[in-house]
């Protein structure tokens, strides 16, 4: 038997289980954005350093010297 | 004509008794994931607190100090006493005679002649990143491992307008030295810059400056940051680490927990108060809400946290550049070269010079890209001005190529590299930007290594896992938006609601503790105790 209030997405065969609440939702949903910002700031800029990095070339050294060594 | 019966409609189906089994098996793991939850909460209260206070404390610290850790300090430019370098009574070639002789040395990389205090002596620098040999220059006895006497005269030449008030032994980690822990002191510094300097005790050279500021940081950060109570690096990191990870499993139960209320729809609501006390149902769901809003925040503050201790401490070597170092060096100066004595190279740069009235500091005797070089200071807080010795000609900058010949010999495996750009960059030595010359190598850590341009000093080691650091430490420290404030107070917020889980946790639990605790003083007071009056069985021998 089901109720209303009863979660449709379960395995054959498996209990029903009710919904979280709402409040319980909406606090795992805050907390799921606010990681999501943090992480993806941190893959954007450690993704921006690692290009800067490997964009890295020999420069032009001063006074007309040969670069290298 | 009656109608046709209409079948009956079925029967409802019976509602379908819960079952048991699987209803006992919710209650069973919810309340052992509950258990280990509060367990966890209540044995991780004080680490968590430390993390809180201390990164709170470092963020204040650290909030308006002028140039950052580093510290602002004015250095004197003369030692108090005016002993002129050509008075040395023993000559710089005989002291490096003497180091061949006694200790095999075929090159050093700098042999150094300079007044502190009253003294005047000679360093010898065997290799880039070896402990120095200290010998007075007068004498000609071994001064190192320089005692605390000596070391004070150090310390109280360094900061203007400063003295010395104390000095103890305090062994220091250092990235320009290859040994683990450099021989070191810790001398107070009271007057007009209060400070402490960390100051080797090979040849009296500030490892690091530290004022009100820097010391608090460092204290709440050792202390309650990263938990390393003494020099046992291995063991307070593995507690530190068993912290994390009893963090991270704090987290992820508080998450099962809130998850674990989607209950199956058979199981009957519990009754009201039979899983949270009546009195206190407000800080149950601030602490399930703010709990679940940042978890996955202490999550991620958990795993950065754990890689920048793991560059900070076990693999501080690599992080600061020290793998890099070339131990099979062989550049600087034969030890058997001819040197000008410090008469002469006084006499021959004298014009160029600019030290008024008071004696020449310190004079430098190197090889710079097989040529050899004085380098002569009038000042010690600025840098020595770099002449070649076969002309006394002044040189301004060594050419990019020299002073990369200069890196690369001491880039492990001799790996190639290339110029990449001039910048400047910190010299602690002098606690200022010196110009350098910025080059890459190739070797296991793909270094980035910055040569002072005047005097081809190797003044920063960058690894490739350095250079990433930045936007690790800047999650870390919440610094986020660019705008100091803004960051601020997301941090203060991030803290701030840590802080109310932590104390809406024990505020659940505490009564449950109370409870448990006087359940068991009742139990104690009921059990029947022995008559003092009883007699022993045992003999008095046996008792």
């Amino acid at each position: 038997m089901s109720t209303p209030a009863a979660t449709s997405r379960t395995a054959p065969g498996a209990r029903p289980r009710r919904p979280l609440p709402p409040a319980d939702r909406l606090s795992l949903a805050l907390g799921a954005l606010l990681t999501t910002v943090v992480l993806g700031w941190l893959a954007w800029h450690l993704g921006a350093a690692v290009l800067r990095d490997r964009a890295v070339r020999p420069g032009v050294p001063p006074a007309g010297e040969e670069h290298g060594h | 004509m009656t109608a046709p019966a209409a079948p009956p409609p079925p029967a409802p189906a019976p509602p379908r008794a819960p079952s048991a089994v699987p209803a006992r098996l919710h209650a069973a793991s919810r309340g052992r994931v509950a258990r280990w939850h509060r367990w966890l909460g209540l044995a991780l209260t004080v680490p968590l607190l430390g993390w809180i206070a201390s990164s709170a404390a470092m963020m204040l610290t650290t909030l308006d100090a002028p140039n950052g850790l580093a510290g602002s300090y004015t250095l004197t430019a003369h030692n108090s006493v005016d002993v002129p370098l050509d008075g040395a009574r023993i000559a710089p070639e005989a002291i490096l005679r003497r180091v061949r002789a006694e200790h095999g040395l075929e090159r050093v990389h700098a042999l150094r002649l300079e007044s502190r205090g009253a003294w005047l002596w000679y360093v010898v620098k065997p290799t880039p990143y070896a402990l120095a040999m200290t010998f007075d220059a007068h004498t000609g006895a071994r001064l190192d491992p320089l005692p605390d006497s000596l070391l004070a005269v150090v310390a109280g030449e360094a900061l203007r307008g400063s003295r010395v008030a104390r000095v103890e032994d305090a062994p220091e980690y250092n990235r320009y030295y290859a040994v683990d822990r450099v021989p070191a002191v810790r001398a107070h510094v009271v007057g007009e810059q209060p400070a402490t300097l960390v100051l080797s005790r090979d040849e009296g050279r500030t490892l690091r400056r530290l004022n009100a500021a820097t010391r608090r940081f460092e204290w709440w950060y050792r202390t309650f940051h990263v938990n390393q109570f003494t020099d046992d690096l291995g063991l307070w990191t593995a507690l530190l680490y068993a912290c994390a990870a009893g963090m991270v499993v704090l987290v992820v139960l508080g998450y099962r927990l809130v998850w674990s209320r989607r209950r199956p729809v058979a199981l009957p609501r519990p009754a009201a108060g039979a899983t949270a006390p009546p009195s206190r149902p407000g800080a149950r769901t601030l602490h399930r809400h703010l709990g679940a809003a940042v978890g996955g925040l202490v999550l991620v503050q958990l795993a950065v946290g754990v890689y920048l201790w793991l560059c900070l401490g076990p693999l501080e070597d690599a992080f600061r550049g020290k793998a890099s170092f070339n131990p099979a060096w062989r550049g600087g100066l034969p030890t058997d070269a001819r040197l000008a004595d410090a008469a002469a190279v006084l006499a021959r740069t004298r014009g160029e010079l600019d030290g008024g009235a008071r004696p020449v500091q310190a004079i430098e005797w190197r090889r710079l890209g097989g040529r050899d070089a004085w380098l002569v200071s009038p000042r010690r807080d600025e840098p020595p001005r770099v002449f070649e010795s076969a002309t006394a000609r002044p040189i301004a900058a060594l050419p990019p190529a020299v002073a990369g010949a200069i890196a690369r010999e001491e880039m492990i495996g001799r790996a190639p590299g290339f110029y990449v750009a001039s910048a400047p960059q910190l010299w602690m030595d002098l606690n200022r930007p010196v110009p350098t010359y910025r080059f890459r190598f190739a070797d296991p850590w793909t270094t980035d290594v910055y040569v002072a341009q005047a005097t081809g000093e190797v003044i920063q080691r960058r690894p490739f896992f350095w250079r990433l650091f930045d936007p690790l430490l800047a999650v870390h420290m919440f610094q986020l938006t660019g705008v100091a404030a803004l960051d601020v107070a997301l941090l203060a917020l991030f803290q701030a609601v840590v802080l109310t889980v932590l104390v809406t946790g024990w505020r659940l639990e505490l009564p449950r503790l109370r409870r448990g605790w006087r359940e068991r003083a009742a139990a104690l007071r009921s059990a029947p105790r022995p008559r003092v009056s009883d007699p022993s069985p045992l003999t008095p021998v046996e008792r």
